[in-house]
């Protein structure tokens, strides 16, 4: 392997992480306030749908993302709904938004046409910004940004408190006079709002078109990666570029065919998934998330 | 209580619109078809999309009901191929796939006066049940030859294949592939005096759905210098022909080289008609037509066929092919109307600027292989695909 081989691994990596950090990010503003939400796969695929259609329709790359990430707010503001006011089941919601996902995207791609694929014309979709040694995506940037800002933002601001509160002891935030309810809302619309954002990504900007799949299990691993963050949003960071340089990494080297006699590639197209494992299974038990996480708030 | 009955009932309802939902559809004159998909499904580009054309067509040419069962898993192929016999509705049950087989050679000893067919299958043996196999491996050999050939005039030494999950269909296309490369190294050293190493790149992705790993291997390939990369993982080409786009764009270009070749569906209108230079045919739809048609006709009888370059089930992709995926991409969505001219102008110059002794180098080879004076490796090889990875190196 060559040494300017690097550098397209590199961008890659910086490619892969971008949805992957986007859900975790939400997710970990959600699961601050004790949402837990495992529907980040279905959501993703959702508005990976709904930023390609409106992409096309608004024919602007931006109005796509917007659509995305406005679909998955709404989502967000159904998980939301049932799971505070209704007191919901937040892991039934979860897996009934994955479900959802699956057979909507499918059956609207056979009904947007024959071939169950849909493309997003090639001047609708994101520009990557040249850099010399590679294109990036201007989505790089945002995404390495809203991390720090949401760091910020559950760390450093009143509103982080409240949230976090909210998700430590609801009945303590309730007597402290927030409504526990309309910060979890809150909270929920905000994720999804990012979730929402990291589908349109898929589609308008990194692949240029939606398959019924697109997602191809992104969002789990984006809840793999919240885990190991322990809701921190700069490790969330760290943890989705380390995923996405593994699984970069392994697609690259099994083209090289002297690698492939030296190792068989079934071994490198374990190593994604082996190095989440063994993080996930190294951060687990040392991380500590909300006491409420998961359980409707009731006043008694 | 109440709301635990209300639960139930609702589980109820649910389950019997899961079991009976694929069942349910409008009555008409003629009589009833049925197609299994496998784990694919709809929306694959490949073998399940194209099946689906082909029992559509039949449906509307015959005047039949076609009902298409969806398998969500692995465990769904059995169930959901003994519901569609046991109604004895069907005329004929069509099951899409390899991943079939073990379900669909149960299936046809319980139900022996059902008429059955299955595609990429040849080796069940059923009286009732009609198997139809491709030479995906000739077709491969054919894209091969082009391919090392156009790499070698453009000047680039190697060639990729980016392939989907390791199973023994897709040995074929390896195969192929590689003796096509080899051949058509020998061919260009021939014609032009000058010698041809293209060697050859390839990667088992692993997967037929993550259209990074498309991507991500095309770029690899791209970086070590490929002049083209076959897609041969169904929906992974997105990646391919993304990678391939944003490659050719850091350049300030829009045509290839670098290309992409396309797989089973005719795919050179995608790209702008100018970064897909051939595609493999695999005309899934004309075999299940086929089988259709030979129930509508009485003609119906179990036993392999094999569809190949002789009779019209494996094609390298050509003008008219073009324009009938045209209407196809236009159907879709994909492309408008108002993009017709514009890629088939691309497409012709494309083709136009790869010397005319390729075109004739490639149609040499075809005959050869249809005459059987040249035999393609793998017409199955799961076993051997170890020593024709040696006697055609990469």
């Amino acid at each position: 392997m060559e040494v300017e081989h690097l550098w397209p691994i590199f961008f890659i990596s910086l490619h892969a992480m971008v949805p992957i950090t986007l859900a975790a990010i939400g997710e970990t503003i959600e699961e601050s306030a004790g949402l837990f939400n495992i529907g980040l796969e279905g959501m993703m695929l959702i508005s990976a749908l709904t930023g390609a259609l409106g992409a096309e329709y608004t024919g602007s790359a931006v109005g796509g993302l917007l659509v995305g990430l406005s679909t998955g707010a709404l989502l967000g503001l159904v998980f939301g709904v049932i799971n505070t006011y209704w007191k919901g089941d937040q892991l039934i919601t979860g897996v009934g938004i994955n479900l959802l996902a699956l057979g909507f995207v499918a059956f609207m791609l056979v009904n947007l046409g024959a071939p169950g694929f849909h493309i997003v014309p090639r001047d609708v979709q994101i520009k990557l910004i040249p850099l010399g040694v590679g294109a990036v995506s201007p989505l790089v940037f945002v995404t390495v940004a809203m991390a720090f800002v949401v760091y910020w933002l559950l760390h450093r601001t009143q509103l982080g408190i409240r949230i976090k509160a909210v998700g430590e002891n609801p009945a303590a935030a309730d007597v402290a006079g927030i409504s526990v309810n309309a910060v979890r809302l809150g909270t929920a619309i905000a994720a999804g709002a990012l979730i929402g954002l990291a589908g349109a990504y898929l589609s308008v900007d990194w692949f240029g078109a939606v398959t019924k799949e697109i997602t191809a299990g992104r969002g789990f691993i984006a809840l793999a990666i919240v885990v190991f963050s322990g809701l921190n949003p700069l490790l969330a960071l760290l943890g989705g570029f380390i995923f996405g340089f593994f699984d970069g990494f392994a697609t690259w080297v099994s083209t090289y065919p002297k690698i492939k006699e030296i190792i068989p590639w079934q071994f490198v197209a374990m190593a994604p998934y082996i190095v989440t494992l063994l993080v996930v299974a190294g951060a687990i038990g040392r991380v500590r998330f909300p006491k409420a996480l998961g359980i409707p708030y009731l006043r008694e | 209580m109440r709301i635990f009955r209300n639960k139930v009932a609702v589980l109820l309802i649910a389950l019997f619109a899961l079991v009976a939902g694929p069942f349910l559809g409008t009555a008409v004159a003629g009589g009833k078809i049925a197609l299994v998909t496998d784990l694919g499904g709809r929306g694959d580009l490949s073998f399940n999309d194209m099946g689906f054309k082909g029992a559509d067509e039949a449906a509307a040419k015959f005047d039949l009901e076609l009902v298409t069962i969806q398998s969500n898993s692995g465990t769904d192929y059995l169930p959901n191929l003994q519901n569609a016999a046991r109604t004895g509705d069907f005329d004929i049950i069509v099951g899409v796939g390899f991943l079939l087989a073990d379900a669909m050679a149960e299936v046809a000893d319980q139900f022996p006066d059902q008429n059955f067919a299955i595609i990429d299958v040849t080796w069940l043996g059923k009286p009732n049940l009609m198997e139809i196999g491709y030479e995906e491996n000739k077709g491969s050999a054919l894209v091969g030859a082009l391919g090392a050939m156009v790499a070698a005039h453009n000047g680039y030494d190697k060639i990729g294949a980016v392939l989907g999950i390791e199973i023994p269909v897709l040995y074929k296309f390896e195969a192929g592939y590689r003796y096509g490369m080899h051949w058509g190294n020998a061919k260009y050293a021939e014609v032009t005096g000058k010698k041809a190493d293209v060697g050859l790149l390839w990667s088992y992705t692993g997967t037929f759905s993550d259209i990074a790993k498309g991507k991500a291997a095309t770029e690899a390939m791209l970086a070590q210098g490929a002049g083209l990369v076959y897609n041969v993982a169904g929906p992974l080409g997105i990646g391919d022909l993304e990678a391939i786009t944003e490659h050719l764009e850091a350049k300030g270009r829009s045509a290839g080289p670098p290309f992409m070749i396309g797989v089973d569906a005719n795919q050179d209108w995608m790209g702008d008609g100018h970064r897909v230079l051939a595609s493999m045919m695999k005309r899934v739809d004309f075999g299940v037509y086929s089988a259709v048609e030979s129930v509508v006709n009485g003609t119906f009888e179990g036993g392999v066929i094999i569809l190949g370059p002789n009779n019209g089930g494996i094609a390298m992709s050509g003008k008219q092919d073009l324009a009938d995926f045209i209407d196809f991409g236009i159907g879709g969505g994909a492309i408008s109307e108002s993009d017709r001219g514009r890629i088939t102008d691309n497409w012709v110059a494309m083709r136009a600027a790869v010397p005319g002794w390729i075109w004739d180098a490639v149609d040499e080879l075809a005959a050869k292989i249809g005459s059987g004076e040249v035999v393609i490796p793998c017409g199955w090889c799961a076993d051997t695909i170890d020593q024709i990875r040696a006697d055609y190196p990469d």
